[in-house]
């Protein structure tokens, strides 16, 4: 394969994101309504803070003095710093018992970084780090998490975990092809 | 430059710009022209111009990137200027979606982006489709795209866009309204649209934005879109588009107190330094060169208000 070739070749990351959305269009990824919601904004209705951000100013939830034309941010949770910037109005405080919706995201975004360090081992490897202590305090923690999230993120997550192995079919029948591709050029 | 303005930049911080917008051209490139070439080569090949108006875009993107992150204080590395350079090649394409196929495909695709949005699910039925998909996977690949301000950032700058839109396809909207009532919606979408792409901006470089530097940050982001609007005037009354810029009899005089206005919230909400110092050299630098676009319309097309009426 010339230079040019090898440029012009797509990443395999990009044949996997579009394969990704090819399982819907193949009818594989029916049942699966959401694949991921970026938009929050049922959840974010509830928060208990406001941001206004074209005066940075924060607010309690149905401030009287946040104009309603104000282009706002919901806020869960707060901090020191924000707080430096409250309303006089509404005298927004830190809630005693917030969401630690903050430490549920890092550790699944440490599961995350685990599919990617095992990668096509991930079933085989999986089962042997589960048995050791530090496996089976992961495993405790990870159930602690899946039973704190909503219904809703608990769908998300399913969906995710099942397409993992779809995935990493497609990437290593891909990743294959190439090589035999490169392969075929190089004799 | 027409008047004076709070702030002007010393020769310094205009070389730093002008020198900053010539490197980074050039890593934009290296970053969007590979993925244009894999996956929509005709833009490249037979739409050389819209290719060239797209690096521009997101050279900017990224000048103002680098600016943001260096008021926050975080690093602009090789990463951050790929994530700035995906997001100008996305908000690009995202435009001319909607801009650029008439009325129909304009609300097929807003009600396409919420359900993207939504769901994630995004059927891709072109070249074009496919080119803003994989640059939007890669660049939702870069960062949590899951983290409250980045999500809320997503949607807040999706609805400004959709409304402006609407504004602009549905007519009837703003058939009841006084003039003055108009003329605040416009301002506030125009706002709204610079504002939120700042902030969505900034939140996909920064791990975590402050309070305190958002006002500033968002009045340089409003600020750009009125000069942008500004100097699209003319274009936008032919094609038909309100705009607030649009709808003034004297949208010069209205736009240099709006600068002078925007600039001293940013000097007043930003700490001094250099990121600062770049914000506003690049704020000044295009209010300057869209000054220019604006006169050569005009002459172009008779005076601002004649081209409207």
């Amino acid at each position: 394969m010339n230079e040019a070739a090898i440029q012009r070749r797509p990443p395999v990351v990009d044949e996997v994101a579009l394969a990704l959305q090819g399982l819907r269009q193949a009818g594989l990824g029916t049942g699966y309504d959401v694949l991921v919601r970026i938009d929050n904004r049922s959840a974010e209705a509830g928060a208990p803070y406001q941001l206004d951000a074209a005066r940075g100013v924060l607010h309690r939830r149905d401030c009287r003095a946040l104009p309603k034309s104000a282009p706002t941010f919901a806020l869960g949770r707060v901090s020191e710093e924000a707080l430096s910037r409250a309303c006089k109005r509404c005298k927004p405080m830190i809630e005693p018992t917030q969401p630690k919706t903050r430490e549920r995201a890092d550790v699944l975004f440490g599961l995350v970084s685990l599919v990617d360090q095992f990668g096509s081992v991930l079933k085989e490897r999986g089962k042997d780090f589960r048995q050791t202590p530090e496996g089976r305090r992961l495993d405790t923690q990870l159930t602690e998490v899946y039973q704190g999230l909503g219904a809703r993120e608990k769908e998300v997550l399913d969906v995710v975990l099942a397409t993992v192995n779809d995935i990493l079919a497609r990437l290593r029948s891909i990743d294959g092809a190439l090589n035999r591709e490169e392969k075929k050029e190089g004799d | 430059m027409e008047a004076s303005l709070p702030w002007q930049p010393d020769e310094a911080v205009a070389g730093r710009v002008e020198a900053l917008a010539h490197t980074l051209r050039a890593t934009v490139r290296d970053t969007l022209e590979p993925l244009v070439l894999a996956w929509h080569p005709s833009l490249r090949e037979r739409s050389s111009a819209e290719f060239n108006k797209m690096l521009e875009l997101s050279t900017k993107m990224t000048l103002v990137g680098q600016a943001c992150a260096e008021v926050l204080g975080a690093p602009f590395e090789a990463r951050h200027r790929r994530i700035a350079a995906l997001f100008g090649g996305c908000c690009f394409l995202a435009d001319s979606f909607i801009d650029n196929f008439g009325a129909a495909v304009a609300r097929e695709y807003l009600r396409r982006f919420s359900e993207l949005f939504a769901t994630g699910w995004f059927e891709v039925r072109n070249e074009r489709e496919r080119l803003f998909y994989i640059m939007a996977a890669r660049l939702f690949a870069e960062r949590d795209v899951l983290d409250p301000m980045v999500r809320q950032s997503v949607l807040k700058l999706h609805e400004a866009q959709a409304l402006d839109a609407l504004l602009r396809i549905e007519p009837s909207r703003t058939a009841l309204m006084s003039e003055a009532q108009r003329r605040i919606l416009l301002k506030r979408v125009a706002r709204d649209r610079g504002g939120h792409t700042i902030i969505l901006l900034t939140a996909l470089l920064a791990p975590a934005l402050p309070v305190s530097l958002l006002a500033g940050l968002f009045a340089a982001g409003s600020l750009f879109m009125y000069i942008d609007d500004h100097g699209d005037c003319f274009t936008d009354r032919r094609e038909g588009r309100l705009t607030y810029m649009n709808q003034l009899r004297r949208p010069q005089r209205t736009l240099h107190k709006i600068v002078t206005a925007h600039f001293l919230c940013v000097l007043a909400t930003l700490p001094s330094g250099a990121g600062r110092d770049i914000l506003l050299g690049t704020l000044a630098r295009y209010y300057s060169t869209r000054l220019e676009k604006h006169r050569a319309q005009r002459k172009r097309a008779g005076t601002a208000w004649d081209v409207y009426e």
